[in-house]
């Protein structure tokens, strides 16, 4: 093959390749859909898509002025300055269209298949950002890796319509932007980075990272001495356009101009402004009047600079770094200052398992990528060194934060193994022609195929790894027809570097690597289909017999709310379904997810821990009809309220300390117990009535077990006396009480529910004589 | 007159004598009393000194069982007392009693220092010494401190004072402040002084000083070296994979005394994480990264073939070998995990 | 002192001497707009900043005119052509258009 025809092969196999990998990608995210349906998932997603249908109702003004009076009633929420609009602005952007050209798609689709689209996308800019560093093979091997890599499809499976869904794409396609513009120089690249610098930070809070990254990488170059009028034309375009932009998106506001996190940004372009005015008078005068100028100049600065900050810090201007930042340097921060940080299980620190779980074998590749950018050590070298460095600090402090680090784990990696590629499929038509070298790359071609189909029979079954393995062999394949250009160049200017001589050896390592190609395919599939994958608004379990049973009870609620209650009926409930009861049931909630108000969430927890006659007050204030709880102790499912309890305790212990004390709830033994041994406050506490209540009924006399705790409850349940059951859905997972009205004769409720209950058996046993 | 005084005299006598009669039992009582009480006295002294000494030995700490334990806290009492009931052997694997032991034993350590010591003790009783009195408390799990204020009597009556390890956490600090409130005395707490940190210090001192001068001597040379920057760079990526931010927050213990086929120094559990844990798997991530960047960089400089096929073969058996042990690992900690490489 | 006084002078004579014409008409726009935003930020100190955003957004623009002048500059010195192989002067003011389009774009959205 000449080189000519393989360089035309190439091109006709670049864009399949890409499109495979893209359709990789979007298909491996599917599994949640296969395996149930195609609904939103978990929490936040809810929010987003109840915003969505507004925004697609309503228009975008309606939607920018929203205020939300469903939520956190009675104070309401103003949506549209409260949220990052990027992801249902982008939606229903999608949806028009589709609508403009009559596919009639349901706003609900384009919700979730966002995510794993916007991932193809990702996959693409990966490769266009590594061809930048590289060549096309390591892009084609970053986008194959980046569309099926855990750490990032944890965030982007079908129906997690959630902000990092687009975010990423935005993160990469903005760096992609960035090295482009720093390569070339051009205005119009470092205008195009600050568009999409606009649309992260319309669509994520982790813009922040963009907003230290690029100036970090252009403050380094400065340092390195590398300063060009490239990378001034591209780094102040960028600022001053960047800046201004997003300061449009109302949640950020003038934080661009006054919080510490975006102040590196302006500190480094006022530094580049100046260098760049020291090398203009440079290109005019001598070296030797030059110095006496700097001399002059770096005085005035130095004086007009420190007496700018001093005054600036004093009079408060420039705010200290937001907490949630700030927990991200000083690790023990959080933990003190911000427990409702601390608590949320993605703000946790990172243990090595999850980076192996999310990366298998890139991440000690990943290494190896960044070794090999030290080498090359170009501009845009530099700034994936940077990029690694500090994703992988962050990622380290908080799990979350994997998914800014897989995308330059991709990309190294993808560098480090197509040079590994180049290195062994290379054939060495320069330095010490070996005797064998046409057999050596035809034989170690070869395998690569012949190794893909096998394992293709292997893996049936398994549809996307089997997809995943040929298109990183085709990846390899086209590798192999790069290389050759590649290796031309490189070889000529490094030291004296020597062909593999030795057949075997290049079949060694080639297998080997293939092999591991496959294993992270299989990897990446096993991690999401197993671990990802559950949308945990429908529960699955397994039966004893080994058949899988739907849980449907959370929807099933929702349902019944959305059909059976008024048009402005309020919904008690704990924070965590605040926003699926807005989306599914379309009631009017007291406290959800954006847990802005603390007092708010404590009032909940006063409520649903203090006795009846307590509660029933706090309930007739907050215009409360029904009350929505979650009990797991039927089908055993862990994550119920009794287990959330504790929580809602304490938080409302730090509201109202005279009113709730934990303790209180506590065995003298120090035991949380909801048996016998139930504390008094315990069984008189709103929430356990509400859980328990009929619960020994099911059973028949005494042999009531609550299955989450492992407790044997008494056979005499709690009595109700405010509340009235309403529905309790299949498996008691969810149970709704609706409250009462004041009684017509003006009696204390519990007198009168004594009192119809002794009418009732009154008249009962009267009938059975 | 003289017959009314002496009438006088008699009521008076008559009177003294009834009162005397009347109050005879409580002044006899009195007396009676005042031997043993000053038995008790005496007792109580010496018991209060009995466990000075013993505080005194052990540095503020007074080991019990259980026998001990019904002896301190017999009733002639002016002292208040604080337990730990813990589990420290291993067999337990108790991590939080092994965590909570050096913070305790600080604030008793603080406490000793102080003028008014004998007014509470600080002791600790073993599960293995004292498995009567964890019964008796109906004790089920460990650690937990219970606080015992001198008026009050023992009684199997678990309705304790009790130190809220979920609320307060292990660190000595607000363990001091939960004692200060009852005490009503400040204890200080100081940390022992910490040589590694303070051999960290000077190691970094004398760092930053050596490359300020190397800096002014040659600084060019140095920072402008690619290879200063490489290694920091490489040292700090793998610090952060291996997990070393987890153990910075979390504070687990560096590894366990290994049990029943156990290993010591891999904790179970996928979230859980030993401080020798993530420096072998930091070695083994350095090992693999190493095969790579010698299979990428070295090989293709080595001239003689046979040296050339002697290092691909060391390298990717290296790399073979390595990668199929962290896989090993990982099976540790995700038991459900299906693939392997090497070993079954 | 002198050194200073003597290298300013020799500079604008320089400046005067070597400068493309078309530079030059830039640079007296450039310093125009300097003006302008330093009246503005003495504007500012005095009256305070009430209008958050119409302040902002007018120092902003003045900035980015004045960036986006310099790269413009920057990017048409005959000086610099080799480092900027891909962009003619043509180009480079058709971006410089496109940049000045999108930032008051912004700043009219922004004044409120």
């Amino acid at each position: 093959m000449s080189t000519e025809s393989s360089s035309t092969v190439a091109r006709v196999l670049k864009p399949t390749i890409l499109i495979l990998i893209a359709i990789v990608a979007i298909s491996s995210r599917l599994f949640s859909i296969i395996r149930f349906e195609s609904v939103i998932h978990e929490f936040d997603p809810w929010f987003n898509y109840r915003t969505t249908q507004h925004l697609v109702k309503n228009g975008f003004y309606d939607f920018w002025n929203w205020f939300d009076e469903k939520s956190w009633y009675p104070l309401g929420r103003v949506v549209g300055g409260t949220v990052y609009p990027g992801i249902m602005v982008t939606s229903a952007l999608i949806h028009n269209v589709l609508h403009f050209f009559n596919f009639p798609v349901d706003i609900r689709n384009v919700c979730v298949f966002l995510a794993p689209m916007f991932s193809g996308l990702t996959a693409f800019s990966a490769y266009l950002l590594t061809k930048e560093l590289k060549d096309s093979s390591a892009g084609l091997l970053a986008a194959a890796f980046l569309g099926v890599a855990p750490g990032y499809i944890s965030r982007s499976v079908a129906g997690s319509y959630d902000n990092e869904g687009i975010a990423i794409f935005l993160l990469v396609f903005t760096f992609y932007l960035w090295i482009k513009a720093v390569k070339t120089g051009s205005a119009f690249f470092g205008l195009l980075t600050a568009l999409f610098y606009f649309y992260m930070v319309s669509a994520w809070g982790g813009y922040v990272f963009i907003t230290n990254l690029l100036p970090l990488h252009a403050f380094t170059l400065l340092l390195m001495g590398r300063y060009s009028n490239r990378l001034y034309v591209s780094y102040s375009t960028f600022c001053a356009v960047g800046t201004l932009l997003s300061m449009q998106i109302p949640f950020v506001g003038f934080q661009p101009t006054r919080t510490s996190e975006h102040m590196a940004a302006l500190g480094v372009f006022g530094l580049l402004q100046l260098y760049a005015f020291a090398e203009l008078v440079r290109g005019y005068i001598p070296p030797k009047q030059f110095r006496a100028l700097l001399k002059g100049g770096i005085v005035a600065v130095a004086v007009i600079a420190s007496i700018g900050l001093t005054i600036l810090s004093f009079s408060g201007v420039i705010a200290p770094f937001t907490g949630r930042f700030y927990s991200l340097y000083d690790t023990g921060y959080a933990k003190i200052h911000i427990p409702i940080i601390a608590s949320v299980s993605e703000h946790q620190p990172t243990a090595w398992t999850s980076f192996f779980f999310d990366l298998q074998m890139l991440i000690f590749l990943f290494p190896a990528g960044v070794y090999l950018c030290f080498k090359e050590l170009k501009d845009e070298h530099v700034f994936i060194i940077l990029y690694s460095v500090f994703a992988s600090y962050f990622a380290g402090v908080m799990v979350r934060l994997m998914l800014t680090l897989t995308p330059v784990v991709c990309v190294s990696a993808a560098i480090a193994y197509s040079t590994l590629l180049d290195t062994y499929l290379e054939t060495s038509e320069h330095v010490l022609a070996s005797t064998k070298p046409a057999i050596a790359a035809a034989a170690t071609s070869a395998p690569v195929v012949i190794e893909a189909t096998t394992s293709d029979s292997k893996a049936t079954g398994k549809k996307t790894a089997a997809k995943a393995a040929a298109a990183a062999a085709a990846a390899a394949k086209s590798a192999d027809a790069e290389a050759k250009t590649h290796a031309k160049s490189a070889a000529s200017s490094e030291k004296k570097r020597f062909p593999i001589f030795n057949l075997d050896s290049r079949l060694l390592v080639i297998l080997q690597l293939t092999w591991f190609l496959f294993m992270f395919a299989w990897h990446c599939t096993y991690v999401t289909s197993g671990s990802y994958s559950s949308p945990s608004i429908v529960l699955a379990s397994r039966q004893q017999d080994g058949s899988q049973m739907i849980i449907d009870d959370f929807r099933e609620a929702y349902y019944w709310l959305r059909k059976n209650t008024k048009e402005d009926a309020k919904v008690m409930s704990w924070w965590d379904y605040g926003y699926q009861m807005a989306g599914m049931a379309n009631v009017t909630t007291l406290v959800d997810n954006n847990t802005w108000n603390n007092t708010h969430i404590a009032t909940v927890g006063k409520a649903m821990s203090t006795s009846e006659e307590v509660s029933y007050k706090v309930l007739r204030q907050h215009d409360v009809d029904y009350v929505l709880i979650l009990f797991g102790g039927v089908i055993g499912y862990s994550g119920d309220d009794i287990n959330k309890f504790l929580w809602m305790i304490r938080i409302a212990e730090g509201v109202y300390p005279n009113d709730v004390k934990e303790t209180n709830f506590f065995t003298p033994r120090g035991e949380y117990k909801v048996d016998h041994d139930a504390t008094k406050t315990m069984r008189e506490s709103l929430m356990y009535k509400m859980s328990y209540y009929r619960f020994a009924e099911l059973y028949g006399s005494g042999n009531a077990v609550d299955h989450v705790r492992n407790a044997r409850m008494p056979a005499e349940g709690p009595t109700l006396s405010v509340l009235e059951e309403a529905y309790t859905t299949e498996n008691w997972l969810v149970r709704i009480y609706k409250v009462k009205d004041l009684d017509i004769l003006g009696r204390d409720l519990k007198d009168s529910t004594a009192f119809d209950k002794g009418r009732v058996r009154k008249i009962s046993s009267l009938k059975k004589k | 007159m003289a017959v009314i005084s002496r009438t006088l005299f008699l009521t008076l006598l008559l009177a003294l004598v009834a009162f005397l009669s009347a109050s005879s039992s409580s002044t006899s009582s009195l007396f009676a009393h005042a031997q043993p009480q000053n038995d008790n006295e005496a007792l109580l002294q010496k018991k209060v000194a009995r466990l000075e000494a013993k505080a005194v030995k052990n540095k503020g700490v007074i080991q019990l069982d259980s026998l001990a334990f019904e002896d301190v806290m017999a009733k002639p009492r002016n002292y208040s007392m604080v337990v730990l009931f813990t589990a420290i052997s291993p067999e337990f694997n108790c991590v939080p009693c092994l965590n909570f032991d050096p913070e305790y034993k600080m604030v008793a350590a603080g406490w000793s220092k102080l003028a008014n010591k004998s007014q509470l003790f600080f002791s600790i009783l073993d599960f293995k010494a004292g498995q009567a009195i964890f019964q008796k408390f109906g004790m089920n799990s460990a650690p937990s401190v219970l606080y015992f204020p001198a008026s009050s009597s023992i009684s199997g009556d678990p309705s304790q004072d009790r130190y809220d390890f979920g609320k307060s956490g292990f660190q000595a600090e607000p363990f001091a402040a939960w004692l200060q409130a009852r005490s009503g005395v400040r204890v200080p707490v100081q940390r022992p002084f910490d040589f590694m940190g303070l051999a960290v210090k000077v190691l970094g001192t004398f760092t930053a000083v050596f490359s300020v001068i190397l800096f002014v001597r040659k600084g060019r040379k140095i920072f402008g070296s690619k290879y200063f920057w490489s290694t920091i760079s490489m040292i700090i990526i793998f610090v952060m994979i291996s997990g070393h931010m987890w153990n910075q927050i979390r504070n687990p213990p560096y590894s366990m005394p290994s049990q029943q086929g156990r290993s010591g120094f891999i904790a179970s559990g996928f979230q859980n994480q030993f401080g020798l844990e993530t420096q072998i798997i930091a070695v083994l991530y350095s090992l693999l990264t190493g095969a790579a960047i010698g299979l990428i960089a070295v090989v293709p400089r080595i001239e003689n073939p046979v040296g050339q096929r002697a290092t691909v073969w060391v390298c990717m058996g290296m790399f073979t070998l390595v990668f199929s042990i962290l896989i090993q690992v990982f099976k540790l900690k995700n038991p459900g995990y299906p693939f392997t490489l090497m070993f079954r | 002192m002198n050194d200073i006084k003597t290298a300013a002078n020799s500079l604008l004579t320089a400046y005067i001497k070597d400068t493309p014409k078309s530079l030059k008409l830039i640079d007296s726009y450039m310093v125009y707009v300097l003006l302008t935003g330093i009246i503005q930020f003495v504007y500012v100190v005095i009256a305070g900043t009430f209008p958050n955003n119409a302040f902002l957004a007018g120092f902003i623009s003045t900035v980015a005119s004045f960036v986006l002048a310099a790269n413009l500059r920057i990017q048409t010195n005959p000086k610099n052509a080799s480092q900027f192989p891909t962009t003619s002067p043509e180009r480079a003011f058709a971006d410089f258009l496109a940049c000045n389009v999108v930032v008051h774009f912004a700043v009219a959205n922004f004044l409120g």
